[in-house]
């Protein structure tokens, strides 16, 4: 089938939610945008967000395992 | 700290928890902690230390996003985390739990998968219209797609700890 076609009926799908089944499909489009980025690496925000979020992780999982020793 | 995360269990007040979402408040009064056991999903609560009262709840489960027609690139599936059910509890609501707390954790804990398991992007669903996309297009996320009704956003895990 070709890509147009392709697009076209995972397009026509009547499911809007993952959680009814919706399957994320990229279009040729989207399919090589998403490569691209995939090749050049987060970009410079998400990596601030990322070394934020493993910086708060690892805090929290400290603070669970401090408040299920308090509990024992 | 008022908060604690942790894996959702059956010591915790899960009949009391509700959030604007019947699909969340379902999901946790019915299903969450049969996921968790049996690794469908990871179920996450983020507990008010003082109440013991659940106020937010994430779950995360691996997904595939196919590129069907990327063959050029030799990638037809990206393995990914799907941070699935988000909710925060009427009680908790406007503390802004959901971007200070549950998606940091989310993404810490995806920083801990990908020493082990192929796992290059953490795909969330936000409904058309929900001021949270905003948040998560700030913080590096960027959209794969949309349909009617969800936006489908992600971020690339690929960071060098």
């Amino acid at each position: 089938m070709k890509s147009e076609a392709l697009d076209k009926k995972y397009e026509e799908s009547d499911k809007e939610s993952i959680y009814e089944d919706y399957e994320i499909i990229l279009s040729k489009k989207e399919a090589e945008s998403l490569v691209k980025r995939l090749e050049n690496g987060p970009n410079e925000k998400a990596k601030k967000f990322l070394k934020e979020s493993i910086d708060f992780y690892k805090e929290m999982r400290s603070e669970e395992k401090q408040y299920l020793k308090e509990k024992e | 700290m008022n908060f604690i995360i942790t894996e959702i269990n059956d010591q915790l007040n899960i009949d009391l928890f509700h959030c604007q979402n019947d699909q969340v408040n379902e999901f946790i009064h019915k299903n969450a902690l049969y996921n968790n056991k049996n690794l469908l999903s990871k179920v996450y609560v983020l507990v008010d230390k003082d109440q013991i009262y659940i106020a937010g709840i994430i779950s995360l489960s691996a997904y595939m996003l196919n590129l069907p027609h990327s063959k050029k690139y030799t990638i037809q599936q990206v393995p990914a985390v799907l941070l699935g059910r988000i909710g925060i509890d009427d009680k908790y609501r406007g503390q802004n739990l959901v971007r200070e707390y549950l998606i940091k954790y989310a993404l810490g804990v995806c920083s801990e998968v990908i020493d082990y398991i192929g796992c290059r992007l953490l795909i969330v669903e936000v409904e058309k219209g929900d001021s949270i996309k905003d948040f998560f297009i700030k913080n590096g996320f960027q959209e794969e797609k949309s349909n009617k009704k969800y936006h489908f956003l992600s971020i690339d895990l690929l960071y060098n700890k």
